[in-house]
């Protein structure tokens, strides 16, 4: 039973039981709410919400949405989930991103910068896009969609340069 | 009319939330290490992932057609526009500087790794930098998932 809940609840997944619940999470979500998988729509939901748009709407694609806030709940959603997996596994504490400071071995306020500066891209890439790594790499590649396994190969390669960039500088390269 | 229930979007927020922090979907080293070629935990995530996602898309597009499923679901249908390009690119280039996604960055918070708020109030910033920047420059339609 300890061995159990050690496994589940305290080691890390491996990647072959972590990726196939990935899939059966996205397709019991499709079943059960008619709702694909998206992170980043939940930024352009709150974005909305808290500062009304003058004109167009992006949400608005004409057809009637009967639980339209769903993306506000589904934010919090995954907030608790971190919350409570750390919480099971008795080892929640306020402290860094692991391997940030090794990456990043700056004072904090310049990690924290970083992380901003990367959030900025990331939050107006996703948007310009239309997607990110649940919409288009997971949902969309899966669905056979032409533009998200561009996308998907654009933001992978680029992420993977970026990467070697930060190892790179890191380690006192330049 | 039927009323809204919300609580069975914060249980699937959090399932998703807790299955990410589980597999070390969130986990800022092994990101970094999965671009960095050092580990295959992630890439065998999301390697195994997507061809999972995609049976079950297979077989629920079949069940659809047969009229088999009680109530009916939608698939993704995705259009280039000029957006895909230099967006994908931006988010690679956020998704390598901060070792997260967007779902993850909001379970990083939750896990109690506060530095993420950083990346937080980043994707919210830069979500309605664009928003404001696309209504005053262009007319094409971005598009959304979910």
């Amino acid at each position: 039973m300890h061995e159990l809940y050690d496994a589940v609840f305290v080691k890390m997944w491996p990647w072959y039981v972590g990726g196939p619940a990935i899939g059966l999470y996205v397709i019991i979500l499709l079943l059960a709410k008619n709702r694909l998988l998206s992170a980043s729509s939940t930024f352009s939901f709150l974005v909305d919400k808290v500062v009304p748009k003058a004109t167009g709407g992006f949400f608005d694609d004409g057809a009637y949405d009967p639980e339209p806030n769903w993306l506000g709940f589904y934010f919090v959603g995954l907030f608790l989930g971190g919350l409570i997996a750390v919480a099971l596994s008795g080892n929640w504490m306020v402290s860094d991103l692991p391997g940030l400071s090794q990456a990043y071995p700056y004072p904090l306020n310049i990690r924290l910068l970083i992380l901003g500066l990367g959030g900025l891209c990331i939050g107006f890439g996703t948007r310009m896009s239309g997607g990110c790594t649940s919409g288009h790499c997971i949902v969309g590649v899966s669905a056979g969609q032409g533009p998200s396994m561009f996308s998907t190969a654009i933001f992978f390669g680029v992420g993977i340069v970026v990467s070697f960039a930060v190892e790179y500088i890191g380690k006192g390269g330049f | 009319m039927k009323k809204p229930s919300y609580l069975t979007y914060i249980f699937f927020g959090a399932l998703f939330g807790f299955i990410l922090s589980r597999c070390g979907a969130t986990n800022f080293a092994m990101l970094h290490d999965m671009f960095l070629f050092r580990g295959f935990q992630l890439f065998g995530v999301i390697g195994t992932a997507i061809p999972i996602t995609a049976i079950g898309f297979a077989i629920l597009k079949r069940l659809q057609k047969e009229k088999k499923l009680a109530r009916p679901v939608h698939f993704p249908k995705r259009r280039l526009n000029p957006g895909t390009v230099p967006g994908s690119i931006l988010f690679g280039i956020g998704w390598g500087l901060t070792g997260t996604c967007p779902g993850p960055a909001i379970i990083q918070v939750g896990e109690g790794h506060l530095t993420a708020i950083a990346t937080v109030v980043g994707i919210l910033v830069g979500n309605l930098a664009f928003r404001e920047l696309h209504r005053r420059l262009w007319t094409w339609k971005p598009e959304t998932c979910g």
